[in-house]
C-alpha cells in the first residue's frame, strides 16, 4: 500500500486513526500500533512479513544480549553477529542476481540462482536494525525490553517502506511515552497534506511528461528536449521522495513521533558536497557515522574513505553499475569539492555556484535513470550536443509551451519561496493579531480540503503512480 | 487569541466520512468485484489481490465522473494549449483490440513507445514519424506474398494519409514526417505489388470533410474517393456518390478524444456520414457462414463507446461478404480499420470478399486464398502504421506456413 491511494487514504488510515485515538491507554494504542503496521507491511508483501518480524525478533536480541555483557567479548559477537545476518539478507534479496550475473560475464559461467523479488523496504528497515544494534553495543541508548516496543520503532507504517532512516535512540522516548495534542495532530496533518500533494500533484505529473523524453526511443530528442526530459525527471525524484519523507514526518507527528528531516530543499545547493547534506538526509548521516568516522573520518586516508561511503551510497540505491557510477560520480565532485572548488565557489557569485550544482546534479540523474549505460552515454551525447540531433524543433516547443506552468511552478516548489510566502501571508493581509489567527486557520483549512479534492480527482483519473523509493 | 486547529478537526472528519460514504455505497460492487476474480493463494501471496481490492476501489469510487472532471480541468491549467496542443500517449495503435508488442524481442534496448497527438484548434491529429526499417519491412512482406500468389492471385496496396498531411500551416505540417514521401518510399520497392494513388485523390478533395476531428479515421467521404481511384484497376466506373442511400450519426466523439481528453475535442463532435451499398449483400464471421447473414452497414452497429462500428460492425478477426454483384470477382482484403468504412463500397462489384485483420486473425493467408479461389488480394493500411516497426511482424504471422 502506498500513501497516496486512495485506499490508504480513506480505508486505513482513518480505521488506524480511530482505533489509535480511541484506545484507552499507551499499551492498547501500542498493540494497535504494531497490528496496523504489520497489516499494512502485509498488505503489499504477505510473505515477507515474516522477514520483517525475524529481523526485528533477531536484533531485539541482540540487544539484549549487547547490553547483559556489556564489556565482555559476547557484546562484541553479538554485534558482530548481528551484522553478518542483516547484510546476508539483504545481500541475498539485493544483491546477489548483480553478483551472479558479473561473475558469469566475468569467467563466462552459467551459474543461475534463484530470484526473489525485493521485499518492500528492506534497504530501509536493515539500515534501521542495524544502527540501532551497533548503537546499543557503543552505548548512545539502552537496548529495549519489550519485543513489541522494538517492532513498533522498525515496522512502525508510517517510515517503513520508503524512509526517512529512523535512528532508534531518536524515538527511544516517545515509544515509551509521547505527547498526543491537537496541536501536533494539527502540524501532522499539514505536512502529510504537502507530502501528498507534492507526490500527486507535481512528481506523477512531472514524471507523465518526462517519460516522453526517457523512454523513448532517442531519435526525435532534440538537445533542449533531453535537458528538459532530465530536469522533469530531476523533479519527479525529488517531490515523490521528498513528498514521501514529508508524508512519513506529518503520520509520525498524527502518531505522536517525531522524525528528523530528510530533505532541505536541495536544489538550491551552491556545491555538491551541499547538496548531499540537504538530499536524504538520513542515508547520508547514517553513511556518516557507521561507516565514515568507524573508518578513520578525514583523519586517516580521508580521501579513502570517502569513496568507500559514495560506492556504497550508489550500491544501496540498487543493485546495478549505473547505481555505483551515480555514487561514485557524486564521489569525485565531492573530492575535488573538498580539495579545491569548495574555495573557488565561495568566491564567484552565487548564480554560478547554484548553475554548477544544478547542472551537476539534474546530469546526475541521467546516470541513476538509465539502468543501461550504453543508453545513459547515448542520452549524455544529446545533451552536450555531439550526436546529430537538433537543437530545437517546433514540436519541442509546443510541448513546452503546453506544460509551461505547470514547469515554473514545480521549479519554484524546490525553494522555500512559496511555503515563506504563504506563512507570511496572514500577517500581511491582517493587521489584528486575533484576525490573523483565524485568517491562517481558514487559509489552513481551505488547503488541506482543497489537496485533498485535487488528489482524489487526480488518483481517480491517473494511472500512473508509482513510488520510485520503493524499489530500494 | 486561542486557536482551534481547526485542520485537525477537518481531516481525519474528511478521511472519515468520504471513507464510510464509500463503504456504505459501494461496498457491495467492491465485493462483487472481488468475488468474481477467483482467488488462489498464489495470489494472495504476491499481493495481487491486494492490488486487485485497490484498483476495484479506485475503479469505484464516490463521485468518480465528478472527479475526473477536476482532473482534466486541473490538466488544462498546467500551460498554454489553447492554439496548439500535442498530447503523447504510450502504446502507439489508437485501434481498440490491439494490445501493440512494439517492443523489440532481439534483445535490443526496449524503448516505450509513444504516439503523439497534434491538436490544432479543434480537431486532432496523429503525427507521423520516420522509420526506415518499418517500411522495408512492410514493403518486402507484401513483395513476398505477391511472389508467392503469383499464379494464384494479383496483390494491391492502397496505403492511406491521414489528415496532418493536409493541413495548410506549413510550420505544423514539417513536425509530421511527409506521408507523401513515406508512401512513395514504399511503393517504390515493391515488385509485383501493384500500388493505388489514393494520395493524390485525397489531397485533391482535402478541403471536404474527408477526416474526422475528434478520431483518427477518415470519413466515408474520404474512403469513397479511394475507392474510386481503386475501382479503376478493374476497369469499372465507379458508382456516384448520389446514387446510395444516405444516412448520418451525429455526436461521434471518436479515439483520438479518448486519448487526448481534451476539451475541445468534446465541444467539437463529428457527424459520420453513411452511404449504404447498392447491391445487397451478407456479411459472415467466419468462411463457414455459421451466423445468420448480417448487414455490411447498420445503424445499430454503432454503439455508444464506438460509434465507428457502424461500418462492419467494427473490427474482427475475420468476414466474409457474399453480394449479390452476378460476377466472379473475389477479393481479399487483408486490413487496418481505415478499411472499414471501404470495404462496404467493394459489396457492389464483388460477388465474394474475405476481410483479415492479422491483427486479430491467426490463420493462413496462403491457404485461404487457395481454397477459395481469391483472385485478388488487397493490403489496405493507414500511412502511420509504419511509423514503428511491429505491423509487419503482426503481418508476417499469418503468412507463416
Amino acid at each position: 500500500m502506498v500513501f497516496s491511494s486512495l485506499f490508504f487514504l480513506f480505508v486505513f488510515l482513518p480505521v488506524c486513526l480511530i482505533l489509535y485515538y480511541f484506545s484507552p491507554n499507551l499499551k492498547i494504542k501500542n498493540i494497535v500500533l504494531v497490528l496496523s503496521s504489520l497489516a499494512f507491511y502485509a498488505w503489499g508483501e504477505p510473505v515477507w512479513v515474516m522477514l520483517l518480524v525475524f529481523s526485528a525478533f533477531i536484533d531485539y536480541n541482540h540487544g539484549r544480549i549487547i547490553e547483559a555483557n556489556r564489556g565482555n567479548w559476547k557484546s562484541k559477537a553479538a554485534v558482530v553477529s548481528s551484522l553478518v545476518i542483516n547484510l546476508s539478507i539483504l545481500g541475498f534479496f539485493k544483491y546477489s542476481g548483480f553478483i551472479v550475473d558479473n561473475i558469469n560475464s566475468l569467467l563466462g559461467s552459467h551459474y543461475e540462482i534463484v530470484q526473489f523479488g525485493l521485499p518492500i523496504g528492506i534497504s530501509f528497515y536493515t539500515f534501521q536494525t542495524i544502527s540501532y544494534v551497533v548503537d546499543v553495543y557503543r552505548g548512545d541508548v539502552e537496548s529495549q525490553k519489550k519485543f513489541h516496543k522494538y517492532l513498533i520503532y522498525l515496522s512502525l507504517f508510517t517510515q517503513l517502506v520508503a524512509g526517512p532512516i529512523v535512528r532508534y535512540k531518536d524515538i527511544a522516548e516517545e515509544i515509551e511515552n509521547r505527547k498526543l495534542s491537537r496541536k501536533r495532530f494539527n502540524k501532522g496533518v499539514l505536512r502529510f497534506v504537502a507530502g501528498l500533494a507534492k507526490k500527486v500533484m507535481i512528481a506523477n505529473t512531472a514524471g507523465q511528461i518526462a517519460g516522453f523524453y526517457l523512454d523513448n526511443s532517442f531519435e526525435g530528442l532534440t538537445i533542449l528536449g533531453a535537458w528538459y526530459g532530465i530536469s522533469l525527471f530531476s523533479l519527479q525524484i525529488y517531490f515523490d521522495f521528498s513528498g514521501y519523507s514529508d508524508m512519513a514526518i506529518g503520520l509520525g507527528h498524527m502518531l505522536g513521533f517525531t522524525y528528523k528531516e530528510n530533505f532541505k530543499y536541495p536544489y538550491i545547493s551552491k556545491s555538491a558536497t551541499e547538496f548531499w547534506r540537504r538530499w536524504h538526509m538520513s542515508l547520508g548521516s547514517f553513511f556518516r557515522d557507521y561507516i565514515y568516522i568507524p573508518l578513520g573520518g578525514n583523519k586517516r586516508r580521508g580521501i579513502f574513505n570517502l569513496f568507500i561511503v559514495w560506492l556504497l551510497t550508489g550500491l544501496w540505491h540498487g543493485a546495478s553499475w549505473n547505481f555505483i557510477f551515480w555514487g561514485l560520480y557524486f564521489g569525485v565532485f565531492i573530492v575535488i569539492e573538498k580539495v579545491i572548488l569548495l574555495k573557488l565557489l565561495s568566491k564567484v557569485p552565487t548564480f554560478i555556484s547554484h548553475l554548477y550544482l544544478i547542472v551537476v546534479a539534474v546530469s546526475g540523474w541521467v546516470l541513476f535513470y538509465f539502468v543501461d549505460m550504453t543508453q545513459a552515454i547515448a542520452y549524455f551525447r544529446i545533451m552536450i550536443g555531439l550526436s546529430n540531433a537538433p537543437f530545437y524543433t517546433t514540436d519541442m516547443g509546443i510541448r513546452f509551451m503546453n506544460d509551461i506552468y505547470f514547469y515554473i511552478v514545480a521549479i519554484l516548489l524546490c525553494t522555500p519561496l512559496v511555503k515563506n510566502f504563504f506563512i507570511r501571508l496572514p500577517h500581511r493581509l491582517f493587521k489584528n493579531k486575533k484576525h490573523c489567527v483565524i485568517g491562517s486557520e481558514i487559509m489552513q483549512a481551505l488547503y488541506v480540503g482543497g489537496v485533498i479534492i485535487l488528489v482524489c480527482a487526480l488518483l481517480v483519473g491517473q494511472s500512473y503512480n508509482p513510488f520510485l523509493y520503493f524499489r530500494f | 487569541m486561542k486557536r482551534i486547529y481547526l485542520s485537525a478537526i477537518l481531516f481525519p472528519a474528511i478521511l472519515i466520512a468520504v471513507g464510510f460514504y464509500n463503504f456504505v455505497l459501494n461496498s457491495d460492487s467492491l465485493i462483487t468485484d472481488i468475488q468474481e476474480n477467483n482467488i488462489s493463494l498464489k495470489e494472495v501471496a504476491s499481493g495481487q489481490v491486494a492490488r486487485n481490492i485497490e484498483a476495484s476501489y479506485t475503479e469505484n469510487f464516490i463521485s468518480r465522473g465528478k472527479l475526473m472532471q477536476i482532473s482534466s480541468a486541473l490538466n488544462r491549467l498546467k500551460g498554454k494549449s489553447d492554439k496548439v496542443e500535442i498530447v503523447d500517449t504510450t502504446g502507439i495503435n489508437v485501434a481498440q483490440d490491439w494490445n501493440d508488442e512494439t517492443q523489440n524481442e532481439t534483445g535490443e534496448i526496449n524503448h516505450t513507445s509513444y504516439g503523439s497527438i497534434l491538436i490544432i484548434g479543434n480537431k486532432a491529429m496523429e503525427l507521423n514519424r520516420y522509420d526506415e526499417k518499418a517500411i522495408d519491412s512492410y514493403a518486402k512482406t507484401l513483395n513476398q506474398v505477391a511472389e508467392k500468389l503469383e499464379h494464384e492471385a494479383k496483390v494491391y496496396s492502397l496505403i492511406v494519409p491521414t489528415p496532418i498531411e493536409f493541413i495548410q500551416d506549413k510550420k505544423y505540417k514539417a513536425m509530421s514526417y511527409s506521408q507523401e514521401d513515406s508512401i512513395r518510399e514504399t511503393y517504390s520497392k515493391y515488385e509485383n505489388v501493384i500500388s493505388v494513388d489514393a494520395y493524390s485523390t485525397l489531397k485533391e478533395h482535402s478541403d471536404e470533410y474527408i477526416y474526422f476531428g475528434t478520431d483518427h479515421h477518415w470519413t466515408q467521404l474520404g474512403a469513397y474517393y479511394a475507392y474510386a481511384e481503386f475501382i479503376k484497376q478493374f476497369n469499372v466506373n465507379p458508382i456516384e456518390l448520389e446514387e446510395f442511400n444516405h444516412f448520418q450519426i451525429k455526436d461521434f466523439i471518436g479515439s483520438l478524444y479518448r486519448m487526448t481528453q481534451s476539451e475541445k475535442l468534446a465541444n467539437n463532435k463529428d457527424t459520420i456520414d453513411v452511404y449504404e451499398p447498392r447491391t445487397p449483400s451478407k456479411m459472415y464471421w467466419s468462411i463457414n457462414k455459421n451466423n445468420k447473414g448480417a448487414k455490411v452497414i447498420h445503424k445499430d452497429y454503432a454503439t455508444e463507446d464506438n460509434k465507428y462500428g457502424v461500418f462492419l460492425r467494427g473490427d474482427t478477426p475475420l468476414l466474409y461478404i457474399e453480394s449479390e454483384a452476378n460476377n466472379d470477382l473475389s477479393i481479399a482484403v487483408i486490413k487496418d480499420s481505415y478499411a472499414n468504412a471501404f470495404i462496404p463500397f467493394l459489396t457492389n462489384h464483388f460477388s465474394r470478399i474475405v476481410v483479415i485483420d492479422p491483427r486479430l486473425w491467426n490463420g493462413n493467408l496462403y491457404d485461404l486464398v487457395q481454397e477459395e479461389a481469391i483472385d485478388s488480394v488487397l493490403f489496405l493500411n493507414y500511412a502511420l502504421i509504419n511509423r514503428f516497426e511491429g505491423y509487419s511482424d503482426v503481418l508476417s504471422k499469418i503468412l507463416i506456413k
